[in-house]
């Protein structure tokens, strides 16, 4: 008994169809990390550069830079509000919380033990530097191995 | 009429050579993250206890530098596990080009 004979676009639907799911399985996994944002960026490096710099006075009694620390701490804090408003972008904010939070042991713990204590020796403070400018580094090197918006595809 | 079975094969080879290829690199990329983190670590501790001992470096900023190598080593996580995510976006869109591409070269 002949076979009816199907047209070929019919032959091809369930092809069309199955890479139609398997494509939109793909892309429906959406993003979860958010996009490299240049402002980020260059907030962190410039954020890095400035609290070294201040930190370099900290053999100095804190109240000689009582002015320059607080405006400090606003830049970071803006810096932080900055992360936590952009989508999908709970890792990089959480570094900025780790940096500046006063109750741990980087920027944020130093520059309220500059004001408790006044000053610090010369060594801690050449030592605290390399170990905050390496924190500052895993903020910029997450934020700089972010996918590109001209990598990200529409839609996703 | 394509055999979709010819499609799944090669699509197959393709995720298994692209899977390959960014699990490694990803799994190279934290394993020598981890090992110069530790290297680093142990010469720091090393030379931080050489500075209390000098007299350099009082108890309380020995003590901060300790607890603030535990908060670094927190952001250098948060780090490894941004850039795998970010990764693992890119294996994603990797992954739906080769799809269109084998099924292009397999029905069309």
């Amino acid at each position: 008994m002949p076979q009816p004979v199907r047209p070929p676009s019919s032959r091809l639907l369930p092809s069309a169809v199955l890479l139609g799911l398997c494509v939109l399985f793909a892309a429906a996994c959406g993003p979860t990390i958010s996009e490299f944002n240049a402002r980020a960026y260059e907030r962190a490096t410039s954020l890095k550069v400035e609290a070294l710099a201040l930190m370099d006075a900290a053999t100095a009694p804190y109240a000689e830079h009582a002015d320059a620390v607080q405006q400090l701490q606003t830049e970071l804090r803006k810096a932080l509000e900055y992360a936590k408003g952009r989508p999908k972008n709970e890792i990089s904010a959480q570094q900025w919380r780790i940096l500046i939070d006063p109750e741990r042991d980087l920027l944020g713990g130093f520059l309220a033990d500059w004001k408790r204590q006044s000053s610090f020796s010369s060594a801690f403070v050449e030592e605290k530097k390399t170990q905050v400018a390496r924190a500052f580094d895993t903020i910029i090197e997450l934020e700089s191995g972010k996918r590109d918006p001209d990598e990200v595809r529409d839609g996703s | 009429m394509p055999d979709i079975d010819v499609f799944f094969d090669a699509l197959t080879d393709e995720i298994a050579d692209l899977a390959e290829t960014h699990l490694q690199e990803l799994k190279e990329a934290a394993v020598e993250d981890g090992r110069a983190f530790l290297n680093q670590t142990q010469d720091d501790l090393k030379r931080w206890a050489r500075l209390l001992e000098e007299g350099k470096l009082s108890r309380e900023e020995f003590e901060s530098l300790v607890r603030g190598q535990k908060d670094l080593a927190e952001m250098e996580a948060l780090k490894r596990a941004g850039l795998a995510a970010a990764r693992a976006e890119r294996f994603r869109d990797a992954l739906i080009d080769r799809i269109v591409g084998t099924a292009a070269r397999i029905f069309l």
